[in-house]
Protein backbone atom coordinates (compact mmCIF):
# COMPACT_ATOMS: atom_id res chain seq x y z
CA UNK A 1 0.00 0.00 0.00
CA UNK A 2 1.10 3.33 -0.60
CA UNK A 3 1.94 5.59 2.59
CA UNK A 4 -0.03 8.51 0.96
CA UNK A 5 -3.01 6.58 0.47
CA UNK A 6 -2.28 5.13 3.88
CA UNK A 7 -1.88 8.06 5.62
CA UNK A 8 -4.92 9.55 4.21
CA UNK A 9 -7.30 6.28 5.17
CA UNK A 10 -5.39 7.20 8.59
CA UNK A 11 -6.40 10.97 8.61
CA UNK A 12 -9.62 9.75 7.76
CA UNK A 13 -10.64 7.05 10.01
CA UNK A 14 -9.21 8.57 12.87
CA UNK A 15 -12.20 10.89 14.58
CA UNK A 16 -14.76 8.33 13.77
CA UNK A 17 -12.40 5.60 15.35
CA UNK A 18 -12.51 8.20 18.46
CA UNK A 19 -16.10 8.35 18.45
CA UNK A 20 -17.12 4.64 18.14
CA UNK A 21 -14.02 3.92 20.77
CA UNK A 22 -15.63 6.27 22.98
CA UNK A 23 -19.05 5.14 22.91
CA UNK A 24 -17.42 1.53 23.33
CA UNK A 25 -15.45 2.75 26.42
CA UNK A 26 -18.22 4.97 28.27
CA UNK A 27 -21.19 2.29 27.64
CA UNK A 28 -18.78 -0.45 29.25
CA UNK A 29 -17.95 1.64 32.24
CA UNK A 30 -21.49 2.15 32.20
CA UNK A 31 -21.96 -1.75 31.94
CA UNK A 32 -20.03 -2.32 35.08
CA UNK A 33 -19.75 0.63 37.37
CA UNK A 34 -22.40 2.52 39.48
CA UNK A 35 -19.62 5.34 40.00
CA UNK A 36 -19.36 5.56 36.40
CA UNK A 37 -23.20 5.61 35.91
CA UNK A 38 -23.35 7.99 38.68
CA UNK A 39 -20.76 10.62 37.10
CA UNK A 40 -22.40 10.50 33.54
CA UNK A 41 -24.85 13.41 34.61
CA UNK A 42 -27.48 10.88 34.04
CA UNK A 43 -26.53 10.16 30.40
CA UNK A 44 -25.63 6.60 30.97
CA UNK A 45 -28.21 4.22 32.52
CA UNK A 46 -27.32 0.46 32.99
CA UNK A 47 -29.99 0.12 29.78
CA UNK A 48 -28.72 2.58 27.59
CA UNK A 49 -25.29 1.47 28.08
CA UNK A 50 -26.42 -2.03 27.73
CA UNK A 51 -28.30 -0.55 24.15
CA UNK A 52 -25.21 0.88 22.96
CA UNK A 53 -22.26 -1.35 23.96
CA UNK A 54 -24.27 -4.62 22.60
CA UNK A 55 -25.23 -3.00 19.10
CA UNK A 56 -23.70 -4.60 16.71
CA UNK A 57 -23.47 -1.91 14.51
CA UNK A 58 -21.50 0.00 16.78
CA UNK A 59 -19.27 -2.82 17.67
CA UNK A 60 -18.80 -4.08 14.21
CA UNK A 61 -18.35 -0.31 13.10
CA UNK A 62 -15.08 0.13 15.66
CA UNK A 63 -13.55 -2.86 15.20
CA UNK A 64 -13.59 -1.73 10.99
CA UNK A 65 -12.57 1.33 12.02
CA UNK A 66 -10.07 0.29 14.58
CA UNK A 67 -8.78 -2.60 11.54
CA UNK A 68 -8.35 -0.28 9.25
CA UNK A 69 -6.80 2.88 11.21
CA UNK A 70 -4.32 0.44 13.34
CA UNK A 71 -2.59 -1.66 9.76
CA UNK A 72 -2.80 1.52 7.60
CA UNK A 73 -1.40 3.12 10.64
CA UNK A 74 1.40 0.52 10.91
CA UNK A 75 2.20 0.64 7.03
CA UNK A 76 3.13 4.41 7.41
CA UNK A 77 5.54 3.57 10.79
CA UNK A 78 7.07 0.81 8.99
CA UNK A 79 7.59 3.22 6.23
CA UNK A 80 9.14 5.64 8.33
CA UNK A 81 11.17 3.06 9.55
CA UNK A 82 12.57 1.60 6.73
CA UNK A 83 13.31 5.31 5.20
CA UNK A 84 15.29 5.45 8.90
CA UNK A 85 17.36 2.00 7.93
CA UNK A 86 15.92 0.21 10.56
CA UNK A 87 14.15 -2.43 7.96
CA UNK A 88 14.27 -5.79 10.49
CA UNK A 89 11.95 -3.73 13.16
CA UNK A 90 9.88 -2.46 10.47
CA UNK A 91 8.88 -5.72 9.31
CA UNK A 92 8.81 -7.11 12.95
CA UNK A 93 6.09 -4.27 13.87
CA UNK A 94 4.42 -4.98 10.66
CA UNK A 95 3.97 -8.75 10.83
CA UNK A 96 3.13 -8.48 14.51
CA UNK A 97 0.27 -5.97 13.54
CA UNK A 98 -1.01 -7.89 11.19
CA UNK A 99 -1.28 -11.04 13.35
CA UNK A 100 -2.97 -9.59 16.02
CA UNK A 101 -5.23 -7.60 14.16
CA UNK A 102 -6.40 -10.61 11.83
CA UNK A 103 -7.39 -12.29 15.62
CA UNK A 104 -9.02 -9.75 16.45
CA UNK A 105 -10.77 -9.82 13.65
CA UNK A 106 -11.58 -13.83 13.96
CA UNK A 107 -12.79 -12.78 17.60
CA UNK A 108 -15.37 -10.72 16.18
CA UNK A 109 -16.73 -12.94 13.53
CA UNK A 110 -16.80 -15.80 15.74
CA UNK A 111 -18.12 -13.52 18.67
CA UNK A 112 -21.09 -11.80 16.27
CA UNK A 113 -21.56 -14.83 14.00
CA UNK A 114 -20.50 -17.60 15.60
CA UNK A 115 -23.57 -18.47 17.31
CA UNK B 1 2.86 -10.62 -1.30
CA UNK B 2 4.46 -11.79 1.40
CA UNK B 3 2.22 -9.92 3.80
CA UNK B 4 -0.76 -11.21 1.96
CA UNK B 5 0.90 -15.21 2.66
CA UNK B 6 1.37 -14.59 5.81
CA UNK B 7 -2.05 -13.22 6.77
CA UNK B 8 -3.41 -16.34 5.09
CA UNK B 9 -0.93 -18.36 7.32
CA UNK B 10 -2.43 -16.85 10.47
CA UNK B 11 -6.13 -17.17 9.73
CA UNK B 12 -5.42 -20.99 8.77
CA UNK B 13 -3.71 -21.46 11.70
CA UNK B 14 -6.37 -19.87 13.40
CA UNK B 15 -9.34 -21.93 11.70
CA UNK B 16 -7.35 -25.25 12.15
CA UNK B 17 -6.70 -24.31 15.66
CA UNK B 18 -10.30 -23.17 16.50
CA UNK B 19 -12.14 -26.41 14.83
CA UNK B 20 -9.41 -28.47 15.78
CA UNK B 21 -9.62 -27.92 19.30
CA UNK B 22 -13.29 -28.49 18.98
CA UNK B 23 -12.51 -31.78 17.72
CA UNK B 24 -10.45 -33.06 20.57
CA UNK B 25 -13.05 -32.25 23.39
CA UNK B 26 -11.29 -28.55 24.08
CA UNK B 27 -14.63 -27.08 23.99
CA UNK B 28 -14.85 -24.54 27.05
CA UNK B 29 -18.45 -26.20 27.66
CA UNK B 30 -16.64 -29.34 29.29
CA UNK B 31 -17.93 -30.24 32.53
CA UNK B 32 -15.48 -29.54 34.51
CA UNK B 33 -14.01 -31.70 37.40
CA UNK B 34 -15.21 -29.77 40.37
CA UNK B 35 -18.75 -30.28 38.82
CA UNK B 36 -18.58 -33.77 39.08
CA UNK B 37 -17.93 -33.95 42.65
CA UNK B 38 -20.71 -31.69 43.34
CA UNK B 39 -23.21 -32.97 46.27
CA UNK B 40 -26.68 -33.07 45.10
CA UNK B 41 -27.92 -31.14 47.84
CA UNK B 42 -28.65 -27.53 48.87
CA UNK B 43 -27.13 -25.65 51.99
CA UNK B 44 -29.39 -23.12 53.94
CA UNK B 45 -27.08 -21.33 56.56
CA UNK B 46 -26.35 -18.05 57.58
CA UNK B 47 -29.20 -15.62 59.39
CA UNK B 48 -31.64 -18.63 60.32
CA UNK B 49 -32.86 -20.20 63.40
CA UNK B 50 -32.52 -23.69 61.86
CA UNK B 51 -30.15 -24.58 59.42
CA UNK B 52 -30.57 -27.18 57.32
CA UNK B 53 -29.84 -29.12 54.10
CA UNK B 54 -32.11 -30.14 51.86
CA UNK B 55 -31.48 -33.05 49.10
CA UNK B 56 -32.75 -32.85 45.02
CA UNK B 57 -35.19 -35.16 46.07
CA UNK B 58 -36.39 -33.72 49.37
CA UNK B 59 -36.93 -30.57 47.55
CA UNK B 60 -38.84 -32.34 45.02
CA UNK B 61 -41.45 -33.73 47.84
CA UNK B 62 -42.38 -30.40 48.86
CA UNK B 63 -45.86 -28.33 47.78
CA UNK B 64 -44.31 -27.06 43.95
CA UNK B 65 -45.40 -24.04 42.02
CA UNK B 66 -45.55 -23.38 38.62
CA UNK B 67 -44.17 -20.18 37.24
CA UNK B 68 -44.31 -19.04 33.11
CA UNK B 69 -41.54 -16.89 32.51
CA UNK B 70 -38.50 -15.74 30.19
CA UNK B 71 -34.61 -15.53 31.42
CA UNK B 72 -33.10 -12.98 29.28
CA UNK B 73 -29.35 -12.11 29.21
CA UNK B 74 -27.79 -9.09 29.68
CA UNK B 75 -25.59 -9.69 26.45
CA UNK B 76 -28.90 -10.52 24.66
CA UNK B 77 -32.19 -8.56 25.94
CA UNK B 78 -34.28 -9.42 23.35
CA UNK B 79 -34.21 -12.71 22.80
CA UNK B 80 -35.20 -15.22 25.73
CA UNK B 81 -32.33 -17.34 26.71
CA UNK B 82 -34.41 -19.71 28.24
CA UNK B 83 -38.54 -19.86 28.08
CA UNK B 84 -41.32 -22.09 29.97
CA UNK B 85 -42.87 -23.65 32.36
CA UNK B 86 -40.80 -23.97 35.81
CA UNK B 87 -41.48 -26.06 38.05
CA UNK B 88 -40.21 -25.27 41.76
CA UNK B 89 -40.34 -24.42 45.22
CA UNK B 90 -40.74 -20.88 46.33
CA UNK B 91 -37.53 -19.89 47.67
CA UNK B 92 -40.13 -17.79 50.75
CA UNK B 93 -41.03 -21.88 51.88
CA UNK B 94 -37.22 -22.81 52.36
CA UNK B 95 -36.28 -19.69 54.17
CA UNK B 96 -39.38 -20.31 56.41
CA UNK B 97 -38.46 -23.74 57.13
CA UNK B 98 -35.05 -22.54 58.33
CA UNK B 99 -36.37 -19.26 60.27
CA UNK B 100 -35.39 -16.29 59.62
CA UNK B 101 -34.04 -14.66 62.12
CA UNK B 102 -34.38 -10.81 62.64
CA UNK B 103 -31.53 -8.69 61.32
CA UNK B 104 -31.15 -11.03 58.35
CA UNK B 105 -30.94 -8.43 55.19
CA UNK B 106 -30.33 -10.09 51.99
CA UNK B 107 -29.29 -13.56 50.88
CA UNK B 108 -26.49 -14.82 49.11
CA UNK B 109 -26.69 -17.59 46.90
CA UNK B 110 -23.50 -19.74 45.77
CA UNK B 111 -23.46 -22.33 42.91
CA UNK B 112 -21.49 -25.47 42.05
CA UNK B 113 -18.95 -23.52 39.44
CA UNK B 114 -18.22 -20.75 42.19
CA UNK B 115 -20.68 -18.08 40.68
CA UNK B 116 -23.14 -15.93 43.53
CA UNK B 117 -25.69 -13.62 42.79
CA UNK B 118 -27.69 -11.78 45.77
CA UNK B 119 -31.39 -10.55 46.64
CA UNK B 120 -32.55 -9.16 49.43
CA UNK B 121 -34.47 -10.78 51.72
CA UNK B 122 -37.87 -8.69 51.92
CA UNK B 123 -38.50 -9.06 48.49
CA UNK B 124 -38.27 -12.57 48.64
CA UNK B 125 -40.69 -12.75 51.38
CA UNK B 126 -43.26 -10.42 49.37
CA UNK B 127 -42.68 -12.44 46.29
CA UNK B 128 -43.93 -16.02 45.95
CA UNK B 129 -42.69 -16.30 41.86
CA UNK B 130 -39.32 -16.40 42.87
CA UNK B 131 -38.45 -20.55 43.18
CA UNK B 132 -35.94 -22.83 43.59
CA UNK B 133 -36.82 -24.64 40.13
CA UNK B 134 -36.04 -28.18 39.49
CA UNK B 135 -37.93 -28.42 36.47
CA UNK B 136 -38.20 -26.33 32.81
CA UNK B 137 -40.81 -27.85 30.49
CA UNK B 138 -41.48 -30.79 31.91
CA UNK B 139 -37.55 -31.62 31.87
CA UNK B 140 -35.43 -32.15 35.23
CA UNK B 141 -32.93 -29.48 35.67
CA UNK B 142 -30.05 -28.65 37.92
CA UNK B 143 -31.97 -26.78 40.88
CA UNK B 144 -31.95 -22.86 39.75
CA UNK B 145 -33.46 -19.79 41.20
CA UNK B 146 -36.29 -18.44 38.94
CA UNK B 147 -36.66 -14.98 39.61
CA UNK B 148 -39.17 -13.00 36.80
CA UNK B 149 -38.92 -9.72 35.75
CA UNK B 150 -35.28 -9.24 36.56
CA UNK B 151 -31.90 -9.84 34.29
CA UNK B 152 -30.53 -13.63 34.10
CA UNK B 153 -27.65 -12.92 36.08
CA UNK B 154 -30.05 -13.30 39.00
CA UNK B 155 -31.11 -16.88 38.09
CA UNK B 156 -28.11 -18.99 39.41
CA UNK B 157 -27.99 -22.48 38.26
CA UNK B 158 -26.57 -25.42 40.44
CA UNK B 159 -26.84 -24.05 43.30
CA UNK B 160 -25.27 -25.71 46.34
CA UNK B 161 -25.89 -23.25 48.82
CA UNK B 162 -28.26 -20.28 50.43
CA UNK B 163 -26.95 -17.90 52.81
CA UNK B 164 -28.70 -15.37 54.94
CA UNK B 165 -26.69 -12.22 56.04
CA UNK B 166 -27.21 -9.13 57.61
CA UNK B 167 -24.98 -7.23 55.44
CA UNK B 168 -25.29 -6.17 51.75
CA UNK B 169 -23.31 -9.30 50.14
CA UNK B 170 -22.55 -8.49 46.23
CA UNK B 171 -22.85 -11.32 43.68
CA UNK B 172 -20.50 -12.22 41.23
CA UNK B 173 -22.30 -9.54 38.89
CA UNK B 174 -23.55 -7.26 40.86
CA UNK B 175 -19.65 -6.90 42.73
CA UNK B 176 -18.62 -5.75 38.90
CA UNK B 177 -21.33 -3.10 38.41
CA UNK B 178 -23.90 -4.66 37.44
CA UNK B 179 -27.55 -3.13 39.27
CA UNK B 180 -28.46 -4.92 42.11
CA UNK B 181 -31.93 -5.07 41.80
CA UNK B 182 -31.49 -6.00 38.17
CA UNK B 183 -35.31 -5.37 37.31
CA UNK B 184 -35.60 -5.94 33.29
CA UNK B 185 -36.45 -1.98 32.01
CA UNK B 186 -38.13 -1.44 28.40
CA UNK B 187 -39.55 -3.78 25.60
CA UNK B 188 -38.27 -6.86 27.19
CA UNK B 189 -39.95 -6.34 30.38
CA UNK B 190 -41.86 -9.19 31.59
CA UNK B 191 -43.13 -10.58 34.80
CA UNK B 192 -44.60 -14.07 35.65
CA UNK B 193 -47.76 -15.86 35.32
Amino acid sequence: MKVRIALRIVEWTSLPLLLFAGLMVISGYGLTSEAARNASLGLLTFSRSQTIHLSRLIKLGFVSLLLLHTYTGTEVLGEKLRVGGRKRLASVVEYGVIAFLIYVGWITLNGEFGG
Amino acid sequence: MKKELFALFVLILLILGTYGLKGQGGNSSTQSPVSKQRADFIEITGFVERPYNITYEELEALPSKSVTAELYCVDSPNLPRKSGTWIGVPLRVLLERAGVKEGAYKIAFYAEDGYTTDLYVEDVMNNKSIIVAYELNGKPIKPRLVVPGRWGYKWIKGLTKIRLVNYNFKGTWESAGYPDEAYIEGPTQRGAS
